[in-house]
């Protein structure tokens, strides 16, 4: 009696098994944009390759937004280069449906390797993977941003990201056009990024002061509408990189499903 | 022990085992895990998962051996090792603490998901739930076993429902949605960050004297839980994350099953993940304040704590207990981050786990591999945990080695002042 009722519970198993096996989805296609901060007089060229196959290549220059782009789903090898020089090459997987921004970033130098880093930003790599949030001596990097968001579907959302190399910390603030609600946005360090943040729609002034400084050092006014997402990129102007700063926005429609 | 109908059956301990580890646990660590190890956080659950059935098998081993509840410190007292067991009850009780106050973080987050509450609103929540279950345990009612079971059997339904529903939707691509690819070394920190997921089974062995027949029934009821807990934390783990992609797990970390049951079945999947989590979070908030209570009286009266916490009020409930310690674990997960939390708490069990581990291996003539093979698993994961504490959150680590100094080196002082007042 226990005998057929263990097999009984087999077939279950096995059933569960053909049953996800027979049921898998066919795999969709990923979009994805680029935010070009990495500080450099020069274009950057950036393409993707999948297996050995050249799927993507855009050249931009410093502080270029690129458009969507549409790619099958997949694991990609990202490089970005300048010239004939490789500034960083690296996997990154992008999933069905989904829908990202690439943030490069950082202060190319003269005479760097291909993936240059420091000790300290390959033992956070190590330590904290993905949340892993180190200046890596202001070398180039690349962040991957989600720009799917879920939640209250009345309100606009923001998020910002401090891509000033060498910038101490930034505080960002909101104030809507009738400036009754102030939001902190969250004081960040270079390179970090705030999560999502639900604001009232409409006219508003988003800022920046330098550290517990009140001077504004970036600004800027957009009329926030409901359900997209404004990425605000902060960081350097070109031949002043270090004393002005300047605001790349990127927004992105709700895509969420629910 | 003779039949009685108080005592838990096999199927009751079973339950309260499964759930006691399910209860907070995947609701919170799953984001936590993936940003680490990536497409390997399977492997993650099923490393710290092999450290969580030799843990139970020590743990039954000894209780079985000594006949008496009590978990770590009883089994630390019968070995003679007095002054060892004074430091790791106090250190559990920690632990247990926040342990609490990450179910109480996950269940702030989970409910006010559901109705966009603002960051204010989370932590008004994972207050109350905690005041409320306070209340409830300072009343006599903390220990509601048939409810606790129905809690988990619903709960363990839901996310299997999830993790099969996600499976069917097969979509290799999502495990790494987002992300960059980790090597599979990154699964031993990424399974060290989260061991807390596993602790539950043991607050079975504070009721030993409970249960049906346990030298017949303990130790196959318990091992056959925590399989089944690894192997269901690896189907979520996989499931879940073929629904909501690698980023929005790590993204929205505290309310990762949300979003992958909101994307299975939009908001009718928010409600149902909201439910489970909501009544799982805080199934677990009760029993964990209740054992641990409970514990702290154990070991006050074993004045290895100020007598203080053994008084108890009408209902016999050690009153001072439930609400020092709820009090703080309420107050962390107010103003505490979930990783630190998760991870304090991680520590804290790792070693606890080890020791009970390492006991096992003394006093056991066979199958010495078994706990041998916790202890060995326990260091090179607890080494992998200070490594990423060492590295992300220096502070953090410092503190707990200075509050486990405090411990080790002020416990004696302050037990001999409260001894002569």
């Amino acid at each position: 009696m226990r005998y057929i009722k263990y097999k009984n519970i087999g077939f279950l198993v096995l059933g569960l098994f053909f049953c996800v096996l027979g049921c898998k989805q066919p795999i969709g296609d990923a979009q994805f944009r680029i935010a070009q901060l990495l500080v450099s007089e020069k274009p950057m060229t950036i393409q993707l390759f999948k297996d050995g196959k050249t799927m993507y290549t855009q050249t931009l220059s410093f502080g270029a937004l690129s458009s969507y782009t549409s790619v099958p789903a997949g694991t990609y090898f990202l490089r970005v280069s300048t010239g004939k020089k490789v500034l960083l090459d690296q996997e990154i997987g992008l999933g069905s449906k989904g829908k990202y921004s690439f943030c490069l970033y950082g202060l190319p130098v003269k005479g760097e390797l291909t993936n240059s880093s420091t000790l300290g930003n390959t033992l956070h790599k190590i330590a904290e993977g993905e949340e892993a949030s180190n200046p890596n001596g202001l070398l180039p990097k690349l962040k991957i941003l989600n720009d799917i968001f879920y939640g209250d579907r009345s309100t606009a959302k923001i998020r910002w990201v401090h891509a000033a190399p060498g910038v101490q910390s930034l505080n960002g603030y909101s104030v809507t056009a009738n400036a009754k609600d102030t939001i902190s946005l969250k004081k960040l360090e270079y390179p970090e990024k705030s999560s999502f943040m639900d604001v009232k729609p409409g006219k508003t002034d988003v800022f920046w002061n330098l550290g517990s400084n009140k001077r504004k050092v970036a600004r800027v006014n957009r009329d926030l509408q409901v359900g997209t997402l404004y990425t605000f990129f902060v960081f350097p102007q070109r031949g002043n990189y270090l004393d002005s700063l300047q605001v790349l926005t990127a927004s992105a429609e709700n895509l969420e499903k629910r | 022990m003779g039949k009685n109908k108080d005592q838990l059956s096999p199927i009751a301990v079973w339950a309260l085992a499964a759930g006691g580890m399910v209860g907070g646990g995947i609701y919170t660590v799953l984001g936590v895990v993936i940003a680490v190890a990536g497409e390997w956080s399977w492997l993650s659950f099923l490393i710290i998962g092999i450290l969580a059935i030799t843990s139970a098998y020590s743990y039954v081993f000894l209780a079985n051996m000594f006949n008496e509840n009590g978990g770590a410190f009883a089994f630390l007292e019968k070995v003679k090792d007095k002054n060892l067991a004074g430091n790791i009850s106090w250190l559990l009780i920690l632990g247990y603490v926040f342990t609490i106050s990450v179910y109480a973080f996950a269940f702030g987050h989970y409910v006010s998901f559901a109705f966009h509450g603002s960051p204010m609103t989370i932590r008004v929540l994972a207050a109350l739930i905690v005041v409320a279950l306070i209340g409830l345990n300072l009343a006599g009612v903390g220990k509601l076993t048939k409810v606790e079971i129905a809690i988990v059997s619903v709960n363990l339904l839901a996310l299997l429902a999830l993790s099969v529903y996600g499976l069917a939707n097969w979509d290799a691509t999502q495990l790494t949605a987002g992300i960059e690819p980790k090597p599979i070394y990154s699964s031993l920190v990424g399974g060290a960050a989260i061991f807390m997921a596993y602790e539950g089974f043991q607050l079975l062995t504070y009721e030993y004297d409970k249960i049906r027949e346990p030298q017949k029934n303990f130790m196959p009821v318990l091992i056959s839980a925590v399989v089944f807990v690894v192997l269901l934390y690896i189907v979520v783990a996989v499931g879940a994350t073929m629904l909501g992609g690698a980023i929005a797990m790590i993204e929205y970390k505290e309310i990762a099953l949300s979003i992958a049951a909101g994307n299975a079945l939009g908001n009718t999947g928010v409600v149902l993940m909201t439910v489970a989590a909501g009544f799982a979070t805080a199934a677990a908030i009760n029993s964990t304040l209740y054992s641990t209570a409970n514990l702290s009286k154990n070991i006050a009266k074993n004045k290895e704590l100020p007598s203080w916490f053994s008084k108890t009020n009408s209902h016999d409930v050690p009153a001072r207990s439930i609400i020092i310690l709820g009090g703080f674990a309420g107050l962390l997960a107010v103003i505490g981050s979930l990783s630190s939390l998760v991870e304090g708490a991680s520590l804290i069990f790792l070693c606890t786990f080890g020791i009970v581990n390492w006991i096992a291996y003394r006093e056991s003539q066979t199958k010495q591999w078994i706990p041998a093979l916790g202890v060995s698993i326990a260091i090179i994961i607890a080494l992998a945990l200070i490594f990423r504490l060492a590295v992300s959150k220096p502070v953090i680590l410092g503190a707990m080695v200075i509050v486990i100094l405090l411990i080790v080196l002020g416990r004696p002082f302050l037990l001999s002042k409260t001894k002569k007042a």
